[in-house]
């Protein structure tokens, strides 16, 4: 039988062990990843929230299309003046 | 790179990695493009036979640094009121985040400013503009909210609130920006 005469090997085994999670610990991020599965809205309005929240510029910019289409069709260039003068200072 | 893109797409994200250096760097493109940009496109487009006066320039650069430290202190001092913990520091890291419609903002103002007589009356140039400048600020709002949520941590009520007062001083800034030579506001 091989005789571990090496002190060193007994040093680092003991830091492998260190370095690995606790029982505790394991049951702490088992509770942190089902919290955060809890907290996640999964409501229509909650996903609507996260379709708008990622990307924000899709939304922004049909939001901004489907109004000017259908103001400019109702009011034509007075409308499109009318911001352009807002915005122009 | 990433962290840019990150910015654009998933400010949520962005707001959580808290990367000041695309923070400030968006805040200071904007100042730029605002201060220093438009009085030259003005001068050497030359239609409004306007010269380039570099101390102006200084000024409304200057003014423009000062605009994001006040709008920054109201976001911290109204968030406070409503019993958000968040430092004044980590607003000046974040706030500039939003600084993407801003710029483009500034940006397209520029141009409309010089070129204004291209695009008067014209349905095409009109519904474009429209589309943008709405859209704009529409992305600004969500910005808007997602950082009093996320950054100021404040919920439901208290969020609403906080948007409705700090929504009044934005008006005030944007006022005394315009007053001041700043088209495009640096909020």
């Amino acid at each position: 039988m091989k005789k571990n005469n090496d002190p060193f090997e007994g040093i680092f085994d003991s830091f492998q062990d260190k370095a690995l999670p606790t029982e505790e610990q394991k049951e702490k991020m088992l509770n942190y990843v089902l919290l955060e599965n809890r907290l996640q809205d999964n409501s229509v309005l909650g996903k609507v929230g996260r379709w708008i929240s990622v990307y924000p510029w899709r939304f922004a910019f049909s939001g901004a299309a489907a109004q000017a289409v259908v103001f400019t069709l109702i009011f034509g260039t007075e409308y499109t003046n009318l911001v352009l003068r807002m915005f122009r200072g | 790179m990433r962290m840019i893109l990150q910015a654009l797409n998933k400010p949520v994200d962005a707001f959580r990695a808290k990367n000041k250096w695309v923070a400030w760097g968006l805040v200071a493109l904007t100042i730029l493009i605002n201060t220093v940009f438009e009085p030259l496109l003005r001068a050497f487009a030359g239609t409004l036979h306007q010269e380039i006066d570099v101390l102006h320039m200084l000024l409304t650069t200057a003014l423009g640094v000062c605009t994001y430290i006040v709008i920054c202190g109201v976001f911290w001092l109204v968030s406070k009121c409503f019993g958000s913990k968040t430092s004044f520091g980590t607003y000046i890291d974040t706030w500039g985040l939003t600084y993407f419609p801003t710029i483009l903002c500034s940006f397209v103002v520029a141009f409309t400013e010089v070129y204004f007589y291209i695009f008067w009356n014209s349905v095409i140039w009109g519904m474009a503009f429209n589309i943008l400048f709405v859209g704009v600020l529409l992305w600004k709002t969500v910005l808007y909210v997602l950082y009093l949520r996320e950054v100021a941590g404040l919920k439901r009520g208290k969020m609403i609130g906080a948007f409705i007062v700090i929504g009044v001083f934005i008006i005030l800034l944007a006022m005394a920006n315009g007053y001041v030579g700043l088209k495009t506001p640096i909020l």
